[in-house]
Order: C-alpha cells, then sequence, then structure tokens
C-alpha cells in the first residue's frame, strides 16, 4: 500500500502491488487509475457490475493484456507481463472464466500444454505420456477425491469435471498468486463446496487468492477483503466484517458508499 | 467440438483408404491396365510431389492456418538449386542446400507477416503465390527453363532402392504401429469395454491395412526395378511426421494452437512460435515437392510450382480425414488423400474419360469431403453442447 520498508517487511502487507493501472479499449477507458493490493494468505476479492474491468484485471495480470499505463509489482519488484507465458513464471495461477481449455486435447495434455515432460532421448525429445498422466490424475485426486481418466478429451467432461481440470492446471506450477474468474458460476451445490475448500486451503498454505464472484453472499464468506469496482474505477476497499452484503451491493450500483469509502467520489462516475 | 471430430477425423482416415482400395478394384475391373505394374509405378511417380507437399499442408492446416503458396515456393526452390547446380556448376548437396534455405526463408517470412502483422494466411500466401510466379521468371534463365538430364538432380527420381527395403520398412511400421495401438488400448480406461474394442479393432485394422499397402507397392515397384528415392522418401516423412505429432510436445503444441488459439496462448504457449514452426514445416515440404518435381520432370521451367498443385494437396490432406478447421487431423491423411485423388485422376484418364470430367470430379470430391467434415464437426459441436 505504501513505500514504506518498514511496512513492506510486515507479513501482511501487499505481497501483489497494483498501483494506477489504465487501460483503454479504442478510446472509451474500462480502467481508470486501479489501485490494490494482495497480501499472501489473503483471499481478496473483486466485485463490480459487468463491465466494471473486473476481467480486464485478470486478463493483465495474466498477461494477455497490457496496460496502458500504471504497475504491477510482485513481492516489491516491478514486473511486466509481454505474454500469459511471463505472468505463469512469475507464478500468477490463473483459471479464466471460460476455463481457456482446448477441447481437442484429453485432460492430461490440457494440464501439461506448454509445459509437457519429455523423455530424455539422444536425438528426439519424445513426450513422457504415462509420467503426466499419472501426475495429472494424482493432481485431480487430490482435488477432488475422484478417480479419473486423463486420457479422455475435455470436451466430453461436464462442467464441473471441466472447471476442476482447469483448476488443476492452474495448480499445477504451484502458483504464489491465484486468480479465480467466476469460479463458481457453473457448478452444482456440492462442487461449489469443493471449490471453497480449496481456495480457503490455498490461503492457508500462504497463497494469495484474488477472486472475481457475483455471488455477494459467496463474497461475504469467502473474501478477507473486497474490492469494489465501478466503471473501471476502485470505489471502495473494505476488510471482512466491515460491511454488510447490502451496502456492498448499493456501493458497486453506485447508489451508496460502503463503510470507509472515499465520500469524495462522485456517486455516477 | 474438436474432441469428438478428431475421432470421426481418424475413422474417415481409414475409410477413405478403403474407398481408395475399393477405387482400384474398380478401374481395374473396368480396365485391368489400372493394376499392372507400370500403370501403378506411374501413378506412384506423379503423385509423391503432391503427397509431399501435402505433409506440409497438413501440418499447417493442423495448426488453424491455410497455404496457397507451397507449390510456387517449391517450383522456386528448386528452380534456384537447379540453376546453381547445372548453370554454375556448384556441387548438387550445396546447390540443393541452398534451394531449401530459400523455401524455408519465404515461408517463414510470411509465417511472421500472419502472426506479426496480422493478416490472414489465405490472403499472405494467395499474395506469396502470385509474387513468387514472378520471382520464379527472375530465377530462370533468360531461355526460361534449365534442362536436368543427365545430371544429379534429375537421377534422383530414377534411383531405385530394392524391393526388400520396402518389405522391411512395412514389416518394422506393423510392429511399432500395432505395439503403440496395443499400448493405448491398454493403458486407456473408463471408457466403455466396446467402445474400447471398437476404436482398438479400427486403429489396427488401420494400421495393418497401410502396411499392406507398403508391402503391395514395394513388390509392384520392385517389379518394375525398385523404389524410387521420392517414393521412399515420402514414406519415410509420412511415419516421421506421424510420430511427431503424437509424440512430440510440438505435435500437442500444434494441435492445441489449431483447436483453440486463445486458450493455447492463455496456457502460456507462443502461437507465433507454433504458428512459424508449422511454415517452417511446409518450406521443407514445399522445396523436397519441387525438387521431386523437377526430377520426374527432367527439369525446370516458367510452369514449375504450378497452383493447380497446391489446391490438390489442399483437397488431398481434407479428403484424407485433416480439418479444414485447425486442430483435428493426421499426417497419414496427407498420403491417404493424395492416393485417392491420384488413383482418380488415373483411372478416368485409362479410361479415356476426358480431361474436363477429371477435372469436374475432382472438384466434387473435395466439396463432398469438406461438406462431410462440415456436418461432422457440427455434430460433434451440439454433441458437446447437450453433454
Amino acid at each position: 500500500m505504501t513505500d514504506s520498508p518498514l511496512l513492506a517487511a510486515e507479513p501482511r502487507t501487499g505481497y501483489l502491488e497494483v498501483d494506477g493501472l489504465v487501460h483503454r479499449f479504442g478510446g472509451r477507458t474500462v480502467l481508470d487509475e486501479v489501485s490494490f493490493s494482495l497480501s499472501r494468505g489473503e483471499v481478496a476479492c473483486l466485485v463490480g457490475e459487468n463491465g466494471a474491468g473486473k476481467s480486464t484485471i485478470v486478463n493483465i495480470l495474466g498477461g494477455v493484456l497490457r496496460p496502458a499505463d500504471g504497475a504491477i509489482k510482485l513481492a516489491g519488484k516491478p514486473v511486466s507481463f509481454g505474454s500469459p507465458a511471463d505472468a505463469l513464471e512469475a507464478g500468477i495461477g490463473i483459471v479464466y472464466q471460460d476455463l481457456a481449455l482446448c477441447d481437442n486435447l484429453s485432460i492430461a495434455e490440457n494440464i501439461f500444454l506448454a509445459r509437457e515432460k519429455t523423455n530424455r532421448a539422444p536425438l528426439v525429445r519424445a513426450l513422457a505420456r504415462r509420467a503426466m498422466e499419472a501426475e495429472a490424475s494424482e493432481l485431480l485426486h487430490s482435488l477432488t477425491a475422484a478417480a479419473w481418466d486423463v486420457q479422455q478429451k475435455t470436451s466430453r467432461l461436464s462442467g464441473g469435471q471441466r472447471q476442476s481440470v482447469a483448476i488443476a492446471r492452474a495448480m499445477l506450477l504451484d502458483p504464489s498468486i491465484v486468480i479465480l474468474d467466476e469460479p463458481t458460476a457453473a457448478l452444482s451445490v456440492r462442487h461449489v463446496d469443493e471449490v471453497h475448500r480449496l481456495i480457503k486451503g490455498l490461503a492457508s498454505r500462504g497463497r494469495a487468492v484474488l477472486l472475481i464472484l457475483h455471488d455477494l453472499n459467496e463474497v461475504a464468506e469467502l473474501a478477507d477483503k473486497v474490492i469494489a469496482l465501478r466503471h473501471g474505477r476502485v470505489i471502495g476497499v473494505s476488510a471482512r466484517g466491515a460491511y454488510t452484503v447490502d451496502q456492498l451491493l448499493l456501493a458497486i450500483n453506485g447508489v451508496g458508499h460502503l463503510p470507509g469509502q472515499d465520500k469524495d467520489l462522485p456517486d455516477d462516475l | 467440438m474438436a474432441g469428438a471430430a478428431n475421432w470421426y477425423a481418424s475413422g474417415r482416415t481409414a475409410a477413405i483408404a478403403l474407398v481408395t482400395v475399393l477405387v482400384w478394384i474398380g478401374f481395374d475391373l473396368d480396365n485391368s491396365r489400372f493394376l499392372s505394374g507400370d500403370n501403378i509405378a506411374g501413378l506412384i511417380d506423379q503423385i509423391v510431389p503432391v503427397g509431399v507437399l501435402s505433409v506440409g499442408m497438413a501440418v499447417v492446416l493442423l495448426s488453424g492456418e491455410i497455404d496457397l503458396s507451397g507449390a510456387a515456393v517449391g517450383g522456386v526452390a528448386a528452380t534456384v538449386a537447379a540453376r546453381l547446380a547445372v548453370g554454375d556448376g556448384l556441387p548438387a548437396g550445396l546447390a540443393l542446400l541452398i534451394g531449401l534455405g530459400c523455401a524455408v526463408a519465404i515461408t517463414l517470412v510470411e509465417a511472421l507477416i500472419i502472426t506479426g502483422l496480422g493478416v490472414p494466411s489465405f490472403i499472405t500466401t494467395l499474395g506469396g503465390m502470385i509474387a513468387l510466379g514472378g520471382v520464379l521468371l527472375l530465377v530462370l534463365p533468360s531461355t526460361f527453363e534449365v534442362n536436368l538430364a543427365g545430371t544429379s538432380l534429375g537421377a534422383i527420381n530414377t534411383t531405385e532402392i530394392p524391393a526388400w527395403v520396402g518389405y522391411a520398412i512395412a514389416a518394422v511400421s506393423a510392429m511399432l504401429g500395432s505395439w503403440a495401438v496395443l499400448a493405448k488400448h491398454r493403458s486407456g480406461s473408463g471408457q466403455p469395454p466396446a467402445a474400447r474394442r471398437a476404436a482398438l479393432a479400427l486403429r489396427l485394422g488401420g494400421v495393418l491395412v497401410l502396411c499392406a499397402i507398403g508391402v503391395v507397392t514395394s513388390w509392384v515397384l520392385g517389379g518394375q526395378g525398385g523404389i524410387p528415392v521420392p517414393v521412399l522418401a515420402m514414406i519415410a516423412i509420412v511415419v516421421l511426421g506421424e510420430l511427431a505429432l503424437r509424440k512430440t510436445a510440438f505435435g500437442v503444441h500444434l494441435l492445441a494452437v489449431g483447436g483453440s488459439r486463445a486458450s493455447a496462448r492463455r496456457a502460456g504457449l507462443s502461437t507465433r512460435v507454433v504458428v512459424c514452426g508449422a511454415f517452417a514445416v511446409l518450406g521443407v515440404m514445399a522445396f523436397l515437392s519441387g525438387i521431386f518435381d523437377a526430377s520426374l520432370d527432367l527439369g525446370v521451367s516458367a510452369s514449375s510450382g504450378p497452383s493447380s498443385e497446391v489446391l490438390d494437396a489442399i483437397a488431398s490432406v481434407v479428403v484424407g480425414g485433416t480439418s479444414l478447421f485447425g486442430g483435428a487431423g493426421s499426417i497419414t491423411s496427407a498420403l491417404v488423400g493424395v492416393a485417392l485423388i491420384g488413383s482418380i485422376t488415373n483411372g478416368l484418364l485409362l479410361l479415356g474419360v476426358s480431361v474436363a470430367l477429371q477435372s469436374i470430379v475432382t472438384g466434387l470430391i473435395l466439396v463432398a469431403a469438406v461438406a462431410v467434415d462440415m456436418l461432422l464437426s457440427r455434430r460433434a459441436a451440439t454433441g458437446q453442447a447437450r453433454a
């Protein structure tokens, strides 16, 4: 949050710091000076109406989009992502809203896409399919407590299964920051509980978790901190218990304020 | 969508191989010259240049792009090599290497325009094809032809390998192929046993039919003096290409980029590198195709690298079972499609059917194959929506 060296040494200060992010689509400003921070072990939630800029933030943190302006710091070091590969390399794992699976590939191929294991052969590096399939099964089993045929194409899976595959892929590199864009929107109640447990587990193991959720009751249950967006601006940041769901709903619709929200901001941005 | 489509695609490759055999029998019943040794040998000689180009085309189509310039690239590269070797007296090996370099450089420039500037591959390679037609006239000598009769480049097509090499390759391929299919069958689980048995039978049958064709071909060509080097090269390219597609990371990346580019990119793949890789493979194949063409015709001229050849290559790959929309198909599809289209053209010729009707039939087969492709991918897509 600040540049103070004293604060930076604190374990709970920002591990991911986003400072003054600006993005435009064809002359329209979709992100306007967005700043927030995220600590290790913290679950933060981006909330806002459709078009508030949530997915744009995810795409910038994932290296899909390059911001017009602003800075991103990881563990105090400035980073810039030229491609999704850069963001993965930096330890940011993302489960995109559309899951970003290649449906003509198998589950194992999807999980290991762009980081395949190969046999050490003298001339040609052949895929170590068996090793990848074993690891993919194990990873999925640890996430879902179910048995998986990882040679299946992902096109044959249900919505919940596809979600699990996308999460497993994000977990494969053991990222320090995990971003989940609408991870429960398409899920049954049982799968929602599974994802909630996973999110809490990640935070308790010191990962920084950034969520995008529509269901504000779910937000209140999971988030240590909410970051409310409206028209591409952060209109308020509030800690767990410091707001009510009704206050949050009114704030993101521009008809109220979050406790602690900067009252100088015009209501209708 | 492409998951199920891929299954249809491999099933279709096997089906087209079977249709080819039926076409052979049909033509032979009508005109017993069709399956004579010299006709089959001639037919195989004729399809090799398009067959090799089709392998490059298959790779480009799998990556979700298309190419129209491959034949023109091959014509220019072969002309460069022929001029250097025959006109300037360079050692043939060096001349070939320079020709190869030209071909790969041209296709890489196309790939960089496609990926860097975002110009669709259809337009980029259409422009490339037109421009290379002009380049060909520039690199040809003032007589507009280089005669390769009696040169080492001309001898490529007449150099023949004994038939037993063909038998050996077919036997080894049959063993390796069956072993791979059985290993896949054993390690698979989850699907119903009936479906797994059907898949096993289909794949095993496909491998054995292809190897049987290899044995018969070797026997026929053996009776004609041996297997020409280009034929053996084409077989080796198809086998190695199929292995590379299934067994290397590049193969998976190719399918990923062709199947869902946005997803592949967000998984961390550089789609630019993959597309450039596909076009580099195309460059190598276009070069070989051009050289084999030049060797077959014993020369290069202003008519080298005709656009009809690149269209034949697209038709062959798609008829053989590779999706025109990327991400589903095989390298073998190139060989199977070329064999079918080449056989039909040759058979119609033997029956005394006019050139006009030959073109009409080939065109209709292509449209029918793409229509089937559309129907199957749509069915696969709605199947997924229901799931």
